[in-house]
């Protein structure tokens, strides 16, 4: 059964028409079910409906790409990317990877992710003038963590 | 922001999902948002606001972390 209702498929079908204007890859850090075997410390409840979102979201554009990544057999692609725990996700274009949504991304978090694909797609933000100055002078690294809840 | 620079790294966090993390940060309302473990506000702010708040955590940073792993040049 899929996730997204099929009015909600169309509404983001058309905005990634109307919208996209380059290649965006979906990267999903998660974990391989291994036939259902549990393993304790190991749990991930929202890893398989964060990948079948994924691949729901994936399918209205032919610019969006989704890799699946198997964060415990791929440690150190995990490392390199900075993640740490999943399901992880990470939206990248021309090979920049700078924004990551850990936890399934339903509710108020879907526009966001929506926004951000865009976003990426795009190489620019609705930011003001002044702002995309400031950030492009910065000369150190910054990391923002904003916490949510879905609704 | 971290769209427009590359220095930029931003994570959005589901609480609900990550609750040793959000207890970590001492996450009370949502959204909170922290800036290299320096600089914290919490619901939402003007841009104006947010990018006073970025530098102010920058600033923060090259005091606290001198001569960390940022590549100069």
């Amino acid at each position: 059964m899929p996730i997204l209702r099929q009015q909600d498929r169309d509404a983001v079908k058309s905005k990634f028409d109307l919208e996209l204007k380059a290649d965006v890859r979906l990267t999903l850090y998660s974990k391989n079910e291994m036939g259902g075997l549990y393993i304790p410390g190991r749990e991930c409840q929202t890893c398989t409906p964060a990948q079948q979102l994924l691949e729901e979201v994936c399918e209205l554009s032919p610019r969006l790409d989704l890799d699946v990544v198997d964060f415990y057999a791929d440690q150190q692609r995990a490392a390199e990317d900075g993640i740490s725990r999943i399901p992880a996700i990470v939206v990248s274009s021309n090979g920049e990877k700078n924004v990551r949504f850990y936890g399934l991304p339903s509710g108020m978090e879907f526009p966001v992710l929506l926004e951000t694909i865009v976003a990426s797609s795009a190489k620019g933000s609705p930011l003001a003038l002044e702002t995309r100055r400031a950030l492009k002078g910065l000369k150190q690294d910054v990391h923002l963590q904003v916490f949510v809840t879905p609704s | 922001m971290a769209i427009e620079s590359d220095r930029v790294t931003a994570d959005v966090v589901e609480i609900q999902e990550f609750p040793a993390l959000a207890q970590a940060y001492g996450v009370r309302g949502v959204p909170l948002t922290v800036i290299n473990d320096a600089v914290a506000f919490s619901g939402a702010v003007t841009e104006e606001e947010f990018l006073a708040r970025l530098l102010e955590a920058v600033d923060e940073g090259s005091d606290v972390e001198e001569g960390g792993d940022v590549a100069e040049g």
